[in-house]
């Protein structure tokens, strides 16, 4: 009975809490109940003068070498990420490494993963120019950050049985990594390799948008000439190649958790 | 006495396999490396405008009374609280729409097979459009500003909870459902009193973690003109004060940290 009552009082006070938020950003961000459900039709109409694409031949080769480049960063980018991330999650795993190891280790991933990669992207354009580069560079950071923490995590949730029997046999700790904690932690990571690639993609395919190589540009190009049919052309042949890559990727991915 | 090695009958082809895969990888790898245009010449100088670009970014100045920091808590402050609006307005009204619309895409709570399969097509070819995609065609129909930013969240946080939470819905047990529809209850009754009570912690947990992200995308969207920090962002570099820009990403860094470790608290406390 009181229990049900503190649930109860807990419930209304997180309704309360949460209108006061609504009406407070509403009234910040001078928004109406009016301009709110007109935005939606606006939007729709956007989409449909979209609609039919320009299917030309020019345009479509100049939408396939972009999206080609944006598969290009997306893959090198997701490579750099796994193959620097590697000694990165096995300094973070607390299982294996006294905490002054660990932690350090853990921290700047955990720093690497909050920032976002277009943020990675705009500081690094001074650095390394406008183009593809800076794109795969900065997936590249982006994702030793978020690989770092899975592989760790992964390494904590190992089984302690098959460590322990190695070290009753006197095992050096290689051998033990080798034996014991890769062959736990491998399926689910190269699962994770496959997924994050996916992933990777579209985050490459908005990195145009700043400058830094891929689909991004033309898109924002054709919206700023208002060209819609060409801008539906890029948006449609975004759409067709990742779902693509998607289903690609989730077939390989689903054998691999089998086990081949 | 010579021990005997024990060999794997499978080394050779195993090794074989690994070696091909590898190869492969690397080839691929190798082609990739050179259409991103990663070559000597490319990267030339790159070193030296690092540091350039690092001495630039903390200037000598930077915790002085008129460096960055001091300027960030001036003015950066009120973006930074546009950004939070505008993530956690979009969270909760995505929230709200994208309820109803996974229950209408999920095999078992769906009312028929015509609104299951039409929802879910739709859906899977909408939910593959990148979340700039979508701020970018907000801010050509309602123009540059935090509302196209708000309702580009919406939109994408309505995808991205369909995306986790219908296969939420159909890994359930059918079982109530069918036990109070054998009343005779009506759709949405039987709904209330089975799914509903049984998804909602979980819907609630996902709710957090969709504040957390939201307000992790509105922090980028203002780079294409969107609201928020982003667009302050956008404006501190285009007039090349990068000490303004680095103090931005580090309070960001925080912000984002902060809230990750914060959602995760409450996250785990919900589900258990």
């Amino acid at each position: 009975m009181n229990q049900s009552r503190t649930i109860k009082i807990f419930k209304y006070s997180i309704y309360i809490l949460l209108s006061v938020i609504v009406i407070w950003s509403s009234n910040n961000l001078s928004i109406t109940w009016d301009r709110f459900i007109n935005s939606f039709p606006q939007i729709a109409k956007i989409l449909t003068l979209m609609f039919p694409p320009d299917l030309s031949s020019e345009m479509l080769t100049r939408v396939f070498i972009k999206l080609e480049e944006t598969i290009w960063i997306a893959w090198v980018g997701t490579i750099i990420g796994i193959v620097f991330s590697i000694p990165f999650g096995y300094f973070a795993s607390s299982n294996l490494f006294p905490s002054f190891i660990w932690g350090p280790f853990k921290t700047i991933s955990v720093i690497i993963r909050a920032i976002p990669e277009l943020i990675i992207a705009y500081i690094l354009i001074p650095v390394t120019g406008l183009g593809a580069l800076t794109g795969t560079l900065a997936i590249g950071i982006g994702t030793i950050g978020t690989f770092g923490k899975w592989q760790s995590e992964l390494t904590e949730e190992i089984e302690y049985g098959q460590r322990e029997a190695l070290m009753a046999v006197g095992a050096s700790s290689i051998v033990e990594t080798r034996w014991a904690v890769i062959p736990q932690i491998l399926p689910s990571l190269l699962s994770f390799y496959i997924y994050r690639f996916e992933i990777n993609i579209r985050a490459s395919a908005i990195l145009g948008l700043i400058g830094a190589g891929g689909i991004g540009a033309e898109l924002l190009g054709q919206f700023f000439y208002r060209d819609y049919p060409k801008a539906g052309t890029v948006v449609l042949i975004t759409v067709i190649v990742v779902i693509i890559i998607d289903q690609i990727s989730s077939k390989i991915r689903n054998k691999i958790i089998e086990g081949q | 006495m010579i021990q005997e090695k024990i060999k794997n009958p499978n080394r050779t082809k195993n090794l074989q396999k690994l070696g091909l895969y590898s190869f492969l990888i690397i080839a691929i790898t190798w082609v990739g490396v050179i259409r991103i245009g990663f070559n000597p010449r490319r990267v030339d100088g790159t070193w030296e405008n690092f540091l350039f670009i690092v001495s630039k970014f903390f200037p000598d100045d930077y915790f002085e009374e008129s460096g960055a920091i001091n300027w960030a808590l001036d003015v950066a402050v009120d973006s930074f609280i546009e950004t939070i609006q505008i993530g956690l307005l979009g969270s909760i009204v995505a929230c709200i729409i994208a309820y109803p619309i996974c229950l209408m895409s999920s095999k078992l709570t769906a009312p028929n097979k015509i609104i299951y399969g039409s929802m879910r097509t739709v859906l899977n070819v909408l939910r593959t459009l990148p979340e700039l995609f979508w701020v970018i065609i907000a801010t050509t129909a309602l123009g540059f500003g935090s509302f196209a930013g708000l309702i580009s969240v919406i939109i994408f946080i309505t995808f991205i909870i369909y995306k986790l939470f219908a296969e939420t819905l159909d890994a359930l047990d059918p079982g109530p459902l069918e036990a109070v529809r054998a009343t005779g209850a009506t759709y949405f009754t039987s709904l209330i009193h089975s799914v509903v009570k049984e998804v909602n912690p979980v819907y609630f947990a996902l709710c957090i973690y969709m504040i957390e992200l939201s307000i992790r995308i509105s922090a980028v969207i203002g780079l294409v003109g969107a609201g928020g920090i982003g667009q302050l962002i956008n404006v501190e570099r285009v007039y090349f004060h990068w000490d303004n820009v680095s103090s931005i990403v580090l309070a960001m860094t925080l912000l984002i940290v902060a809230l990750e470790i914060l959602s995760t608290n409450i996250r785990t406390r919900i589900l258990r």
